[in-house]
């Protein structure tokens, strides 16, 4: 069926710079669906209007992609029917597939010639996300460490420290000990690969070998397989509630007030905010538990780039230029979904603690695998199997990490 | 133009937009597909290379593809008798004159126009462990918790279960009109013999629903090997690929690892598969109903 509606689509779709009354039209592609008319859809909206108003010859036509997880196949298609948007929100946990086949248009030409858009402007850690063989794919729009939060009020109930950055394994797990023995959980586990490949990172381990073709010899090391069993010890020694403890109370632990410790992205804080289990106000950010020098983490990150087959590049590049402009990023950003990937937002916005405390860690924060691996999506979804087996016990940790190499290394070699 | 060629071509414009549309979205997609399969080809990529069947003979020895039809066929094999037993069971019950057999018919066929979305995310909570309606009951009976959807040996059955309750609204249905043209005076006769009530059911009832039970048997198989939302949404062929059935895999290898025309192959198997498992079906119920020829 898809296939047969392919020539459609082709057919059916218009790209940018067909005329329709005496304006551009630009089509942006978003993963926000059809929107839920909150106040972030309305800001949203609000730039965009503030656009056309600024840009009288243009016309913005957004494409809203249903369902965040189906965003990448269904982008791939409209690059298969040549119809890519001109404007594509990209994630940088799947941006290698999109730059490595030519999806896109290097913006690095405009990034040179622009006198007010300039890198310095960015994270230099937000750029490496849509940059591939020293050329810049998509212009980071924000960002977010993953980080270890933890809710203060249950420290102080049970007369625990707060962590502090640079903390070790051992330091985690003695908290974790010292909030069980006040009948508090301290942490919860979670199977999703995004949420728990960094405990591999800060015990020296990788998922795939440097050249990102192989996982058997780096993944089922005898260091991942000695951080996933501390994980699942966590879990064990009660430290942690079971995968059915979890899933019985239908809520998350850690927002709910369960669990002491959570890993997690900036994006959750607007969740937390309404949480009725905690205080976002009295929630900190701590660095990832490490074995290394100096902590570790993944960054995950959004950016705009400009489809292939764009043929008014200069409008898209307007646009992104309006929408990356410090006043638009004050007010996009004013959600608190995220960190600005622009360095004077950002730090704006770092007046509030907990806005530095994230900050402080972006240093150690590198790009997710997928800005590199073409098809990372596949060993996140059978990390996610990996671990589930682990965590109900049905596989040792050195078992189950074998399979998932084995798992990778068949899939990468078709 | 004598009248036949004006009916003639009358009867072929009829036809063209029902026509133009197999062609464009079934013919046209199947040919693509099978054309497909028989490359080494992403869709996104320019460059292919022609492989023959190595695509077939790669999914035959594909450990997680014949995982994922054993998975199916394990699925089929557990929710096709239930499903039909409990739906042929509600069909008798409703096909009695009953003041309320017009809204309870309603009642079970509301499941077949719920979205298949909504209905699994309801089974979620169903299933919770502890906290779930499931797991509430069982406690009352002093059985211990179960986490239907995380354990490996019950995420499959617990699937299977509900699509008794999410398949009973067409099935039902069907068994009704079946149960509707076996004659009155069959059961007369068999009245006035002695043969009433189960008596009559297994002699009379099942025998004349043969032709129904087949059509029912046949498609719930068919569409019990290709099910796909429940997985997506409630387990994601997980704990440990226990649910991962050949739909899913399926969708997994074209739209995750983009592998579309190893995916091509692996639908045109599954073809087979389902061609051949429907094809046992007709044939042990055609030897059945040349049984019942004499009745």
């Amino acid at each position: 069926m898809l296939f047969g509606l392919l020539p459609l689509i082709a057919v059916g779709g218009w790209s940018c710079g067909k005329p329709e009354d005496h304006r551009i039209v630009l089509r942006i592609a978003t993963w926000q669906g059809a929107g839920e008319g909150n106040d972030f859809d309305k800001l949203v909206e609000q730039i965009y209007k503030d656009f056309e108003r600024d840009n009288p010859d243009i016309k913005i036509m957004i494409e809203n992609f249903p369902g965040s997880g189906d965003y990448v196949p269904k982008l791939m298609l409209t690059h298969v029917a040549n119809t890519v948007p001109d404007v594509t929100v990209l994630d940088a946990s799947s941006s290698a597939l999109f730059i490595k086949n030519g999806v896109l248009q290097d913006l690095t030409p405009f990034f040179d010639k622009d006198p007010e858009l300039k890198r310095e402007q960015f994270f230099e850690n937000t750029l490496q996300a849509g940059t591939y063989q020293g050329k810049l794919y998509s212009v980071p729009v924000d960002f977010t460490p993953m980080v270890m939060y933890y809710n203060r009020d249950m420290f102080d109930a049970a007369g625990v420290a707060y962590p502090k950055n640079g903390w070790t394994f051992e330091d985690f797990e003695r908290t974790c000990e010292a909030l069980k023995a006040k009948g508090k959980k301290g942490f919860v586990v979670s199977t999703w690969m995004p949420g728990w490949v960094m405990w591999l990172w800060n015990n020296n381990g990788a998922v795939l070998d440097p050249s990102g073709t192989k996982a058997n010899g780096t993944l089922d090391s005898p260091q991942n397989a000695e951080a996933i069993g501390f994980l699942k010890n966590l879990v064990d020694k009660g430290y942690a509630p079971t995968l059915s403890q979890v899933q019985a109370t239908g809520a998350e632990p850690f927002p709910n007030g369960d669990v002491a410790m959570a890993v997690s992205g900036h994006w959750s804080i607007t969740g937390y905010k309404s949480a009725k289990g905690i205080n976002w106000q009295h929630l900190g950010v701590v660095s990832m538990p490490t074995r290394l020098k100096s902590p570790v983490t993944v960054y995950y990150e959004s950016g705009l780039g400009i489809g292939n087959g764009c043929r008014q590049p200069e409008a898209a590049w307007r646009f992104i230029k309006h929408f990356c402009s410090y006043k638009n990023q004050m007010r996009y950003n004013s959600s608190g979904i995220a960190i600005d990937a622009r360095k004077d937002v950002a730090s704006e916005r770092a007046k509030e603690s907990i806005e530095q405390d994230f900050l402080n860690l972006v240093p150690g924060a590198r790009p997710p695998t997928g800005t590199q691996v073409e098809g990372y999506g596949f060993v996140e979804q059978v990390g996610e199997k990996m671990m589930d087996s682990v965590l109900s016990g049905r596989k040792t940790p050195a078992a189950a990490l074998k399979e998932m190499a084995d798992k990778i290394d068949r899939e990468f070699g078709k | 133009m004598t009248l036949r060629q004006k009916e003639n071509r009358s009867g072929w414009l009829f036809v063209a937009p029902a026509a133009l549309h197999l062609f464009v979205f079934a013919l046209v997609p199947i040919l693509f597909s099978i054309g497909l399969s028989l490359y080494r080809w992403k869709l996104y990529r320019p460059e292919k290379s022609f492989v023959g069947v190595d695509n077939y003979t790669y999914s035959l020895r594909d450990p997680a593809f014949l995982n994922s039809l054993w998975n199916s066929l394990k699925y089929a094999l557990m929710s096709v008798p239930s499903g039909i037993i409990v739906a042929l069971a509600i069909a008798v019950m409703l096909n009695q004159k009953m003041r309320l057999s017009p809204f309870f018919r309603t009642v079970y066929y509301l499941p077949a126009i719920s979205s298949g979305v909504a209905i699994s995310m309801i089974w979620i909570y169903m299933y919770l462990p502890e906290s779930g309606f499931i797991n509430t009951v069982l406690s009352k009976l002093h059985i211990g918790s179960i986490d239907f959807l995380k354990d490996a040996n019950w995420a499959l059955p617990a699937i299977a279960f509900m699509s008794i309750w999410t398949g009973l609204g067409p099935r039902v249905v069907l068994f009704l009109a079946g149960l509707v043209g076996v004659p009155q005076t069959l059961y007369e006769a068999a009245a006035l013999d002695g043969a009433v009530g189960w008596r009559a059911f297994r002699s009379i009832t099942l025998p004349m629903l043969i032709p129904t039970t087949l059509f029912v048997v046949v498609t719930s198989t068919i569409s019990a090997i290709q099910v796909f939302t429940p997985v997506y949404m409630m387990t994601k062929g997980g704990p440990e690929d226990a649910t991962e059935v050949v739909g899913y895999h399926i969708y997994n290898e074209a739209w995750t690892s983009f592998n579309t025309s190893l995916a091509s192959a692996k639908s045109f198997i599954l073809f087979v598969v389902i061609a051949l498992v429907a094809l046992v079906q007709f044939r042990m119920t055609q030897k059945q109903l040349e049984g019942h020829s004499t009745f």
